[in-house]
């Protein structure tokens, strides 16, 4: 038999092989944040109205006016500590202003409080990554995604972040 | 050659000509300066109208409350906080904004306009719900129908005011707000023909001449709307002839370069109704909100009268003097009106019929004067002194009145006890003094802030520049230090259990020999990093340094915060300057996970448009890890539980407090600094010229803060200190420090994976 006659074989595996098809990683979009779900998870009377600043908060961000924002996020953490979302946003606020380190720990302090919640922890983690990568600090970034990818292997930032990396960070 | 004649007497065509001659010299003199008067009127008019009309004074707020189901928060708690405000009890069934009602287990509330650093709220009705001293529901108006909301913020209690020396309050409007009743009843009142005239209105001098002919003296003016603004932009209340024609040139000049909505809108806004304390009340807006507690377009047919009616006599028709003469004076300008056929004979009869309720005199102007003086040098180091007294920006802070009250009643109440017990050991008549600084540790913002005992006696602001040695109150951040800090084995320092050295000993640096004492030179010969702190250990504490390094352990004061740090081994035991603000903010990395916050004051300027000028919002920096921050405050809450604060324990019930205490040298300052989960409060006490005031932090700071939170204790949320990941629980021998196996033992807390010997 001539190798020709493999040819049909060989070009049906390289177009396999090309469009990914022998394993392709589904992606999770990055989580978002619902008030009538947050509330849900706890129902503590402080949460909820801090939640509720919360959302009021994105939509100053949404408008870019990062400093209402971050005014109503710090009232939300006033009124309850424990409120993950509060320190999320805020540190999405932060990173937005290049205020980067206090981003990090805000986000860290965000992980901390989700807990239980992997797919928002892994979120924090990847965007902890992200901001190490805006300051060009590759490997802390590299660690962070891994972080990320550790609770929550879908995590699309954190795989797109790891393959934005350059071979050897 | 012709001859000169100067004056021919015998001829008298020579006289009527020089006559003449000099009439019209006289004439053209009399025109020039009334040219030159008119220019220089026009100059001024154009100038004062055109550029920054008025000084409007800048206000300080305290901040929002916001209020949410399941808030702990009476019914009478609100109807007090309302009151502070400015609102009143409302005597009809749906009440005004500005005012409030009980409707059986509802408060019903109509909040008036205002802005938070966030957000620009508009007027709106509000009903909520109690049950027993709790918040049940929240229904804010929508169309017709009630909506139920998650959070209520609450209008801000104005505290305090930066004016020029002049000190004239007003609040600002535009024409087409005030309400038509009102721009009619003034002109039917001041100036009938206000619409007609160029400013002077020969009838209405005529009929003035006629009065005060009548009448022998002068009664009446005669001015006209424009007149009375030019008299109060330029000139002085005198009446003499000269400052009339002044007042009249001026006022056809601006008639000339402005129109009457113009004018009127100015009239609308200087016009003088009243006095509170040395602060005139100008224009209507800030009567309104002086006389009723109102805006101006809020206010009823027989409110709007009598401010008209004031405008003659603010000091005769104010109600505040007298009700009965302020509303007869009302009735007459409604009957104006009615007469004038502005009003129906209903509406007439019905704002006659209608009681004048103003609401009662804001008692002081000045609340938190150290916060308010502390606000000022601040905000010159941002914007120029004279923009920040007349431009009518409106200061926001994070300011809580409940707190900044109470905190103002536990000193009036602790300190004169306080001066007996440092009488026995002070000789002379001498006044403790105090500072206290209560903020958020999670965001940074600062609630109650006390820089003096009195500030008419002594303006002095003890919390950002009193510079006093913080004592024992220094060691828990030593513990912190030291457990960061690793040995040549790469361990921490010291945990909980390490066993410190606790006996007399002498200690050299730099070839000087220092021996420090315990307090009532107590030694235990050998004891836990937990018990010297507990106890407040002073030579143990020392060997704790020693083990960390001199050098080490001012790097550690420095990356805590502190700004200046001597290298001397004293500095374990607190021998060095801080102020209470600086520790009030090293502090908050304890409750809040290691992250220290940056205490502010002011979360927002803005101004007169609302214009967003500065927005503060909270920072953190990371000076420790989470699960040092907690170790270290668990230790401090055996201070609380067992050490030298224990007597708050039975006093502050149902609540996770930690803190220290500290004594400078021979007690010349006394601190507690001392925290729930979400509430920090740093108190010092002492004498201002440093002499030995004979009280400890215990016996002195202590009293004050707990006499604070107990008054606060109902608005703290009863949370624990939230325990990070990466602590674990292990029982010990207390005294030896090594882990003991079975069921007894003393619970304590490690970081995970720290090495304890067990115990043999």
């Amino acid at each position: 038999m001539s190798i020709k006659s493999f040819l049909p074989v060989f070009l049906f595996f390289g177009f396999f092989v090309s469009t990914g098809c022998v394993k392709r990683v589904v992606t999770e979009p990055a989580p978002e944040f619902s008030f009538e779900d947050a509330r849900v998870e706890r129902s503590n009377p402080r949460y909820v109205a801090s939640l509720n600043l919360v959302e009021d908060a994105l939509k100053e961000m949404k408008l870019q006016r990062l400093g209402r924002a971050a005014s109503q996020l710090s009232q939300a953490i006033e009124i309850d500590p424990s409120n993950p979302y509060a320190y999320f946003y805020l540190a999405e606020v932060r990173k937005r202003s290049k205020r980067y380190q206090e981003s990090i720990e805000l986000y860290r302090r965000a992980e901390d409080r989700f807990a239980a919640n992997s797919q928002w922890s892994a979120e924090c983690f990847a965007e902890i990554g992200d901001v190490y990568r805006l300051q060009n600090q590759n490997l802390e970034a590299e660690e962070a995604y891994r972080d990320a990818l550790e609770l929550n292997p879908r995590n699309h930032r954190a795989i797109e972040g790891l393959a934005g990396l350059p071979a050897n960070p | 050659m012709k001859k000169f004649i100067f004056f021919d007497s015998k001829s008298k065509r020579g006289f009527r000509f020089w006559m003449t001659r000099m009439g019209l010299a006289i004439s053209l003199v009399l025109v020039a300066y009334a040219v030159f008067f008119s220019v220089e009127s026009a100059y001024l008019v154009s100038e004062k109208m055109t550029g920054r009309i008025w000084s409007v004074p800048s206000r300080v707020y305290a901040s929002s409350r916001v209020l949410f189901p399941g808030l702990r928060y009476s019914k009478e708690d609100l109807i007090g906080e309302l009151e502070w405000v400015g609102y009143v009890q409302s005597r009809e069934a749906v009440p005004g904004f500005g005012e409030w009602k009980k409707d059986g287990p509802y408060l019903l509330i109509g909040i008036r306009s205002f802005s938070t650093s966030s957000q620009d709220l508009e007027a709106r009705k509000v009903r909520i719900e109690f049950s027993g001293n709790h918040i049940e529901r929240i229904w804010q108006r929508d169309g017709d129908q009630w909506k139920i909301v998650h959070t209520l913020s609450l209008e801000p209690e104005l505290i305090g005011e930066i004016f020029r020396d002049e000190r004239e309050q007003r609040t600002l409007i535009r024409l087409d707000e005030a309400p038509k009743t009102l721009k009619e009843a003034i002109i039917l009142m001041e100036d009938r023909g206000f619409y007609d005239h160029w400013g002077v209105s020969l009838r209405g001098i005529g009929r003035a001449l006629l009065a005060n002919f009548q009448g022998r003296g002068i009664r009446q003016g005669g001015s006209t709307l424009t007149q009375q603004l030019m008299k109060n932009f330029f000139l002085t209340h005198e009446r003499t002839l000269q400052r009339k024609a002044r007042e009249a040139i001026m006022a056809i000049v601006a008639e000339i370069l402005f129109t009457k909505d113009q004018i009127f809108e100015a009239y609308l806004n200087e016009i003088y109704l009243g006095q509170q304390g040395p602060v005139g009340i100008h224009g209507f807006g800030e009567a309104a909100r002086f006389y009723f507690s109102k805006e101006l377009k809020q206010l009823s047919l027989g409110e709007q009268a009598m401010l008209v009616g004031l405008i003659s006599s603010p000091g005769r028709y104010s109600p505040y003097r007298s009700l009965e003469s302020a509303t007869e004076r009302r009735n007459l300008v409604l009957s104006v009106l009615y007469k004038g056929e502005k009003i129906q004979e209903k509406d007439f009869e019905i704002a006659k019929r209608e009681a004048l309720h103003p609401r009662g005199k804001i008692r002081i102007l000045r609340k938190a004067p150290h916060f308010i003086a502390y606000l000022q040098k601040e905000l010159e180091k941002r914007y120029e002194k004279d923009f920040l007294e007349s431009s009518g920006f409106q200061i926001l802070t994070t300011l809580d009145m409940e707190f900044q009250r109470a905190a103002e009643a536990s000193v009036e109440e602790v300190l004169p006890k306080l001066d007996e017990r440092s009488k026995k050991r002070v000789t002379g008549e001498r006044k403790l003094e105090v500072a206290l600084i209560s903020v958020d540790p999670h965001s940074g913002a600062v609630k109650a802030y006390v820089g003096g005992r009195d500030f008419s006696n002594s303006q002095f602001d003890r919390v950002h520049r009193a510079q006093r040695q913080p004592g024992s109150s220094i060691k828990p951040i030593v513990a912190a230090i030291a457990m960061s800090n690793e040995t040549r084995l790469g361990e921490p320092v010291a945990h909980p259990a390490t066993v410190l050295s606790d006996q007399p000993a002498e200690f050299s640096y730099s070839g000087r020999d220092w021996s420090p004492k315990n307090y009532g030179d107590v030694y235990t010969g050998q004891i836990t990093l937990r018990g010297a702190l507990e106890k407040s250990q002073n030579v143990a504490f020392v060997n704790l340094a020693s083990q960390i390094g001199l050098k080490e352990l001012q790097k550690g004061f420095y990356h805590f915060g502190f700004q200046d740090v001597p290298e001397f081994p004293s500095i374990a035991l607190g021998a060095f300057g801080v102020t209470p603000f600086e520790l009030a903010r090293v502090y908050t990395a304890f409750p809040n996970g290691g992250l220290q916050t940056e205490c502010y004051a002011i979360s927002g300027v803005l101004s007169e448009k609302k214009e967003r000028k500065e927005q503060t919002s909270m920072a953190v920096r990371k000076v420790t890890s989470a699960q040092i921050a907690y170790v270290v405050t668990q230790l401090m809450k055996g201070v609380v539980e067992r050490g030298t604060a224990r007597k708050i324990q039975g006093m502050l019930k149902g609540q996770d407090f930690a803190g220290k205490t500290g004594t400078s040298d021979d007690y010349r300052d006394s601190w507690f600094v001392g925290y729930s989960a979400n509430l920090l409060t740093v108190v010092w006490l002492g004498y201002d010229d440093d002499t030995p005031m004979g009280l400890t932090g215990a016996s002195g700071a202590l009293e004050v803060w707990a006499n604070f939170y107990q008054r606060i204790l109902e608005r703290l949320p009863r949370e624990a200190f939230a325990e990070p990941k990466g602590v674990e629980w292990r029982k010990i021998d207390p005294e030896k420090g090594c882990l003991k196996r079975g069921l007894f033992g003393f619970e304590e807390v490690f970081i995970q994976g720290t090495e304890v010997p067990p115990c043999r």
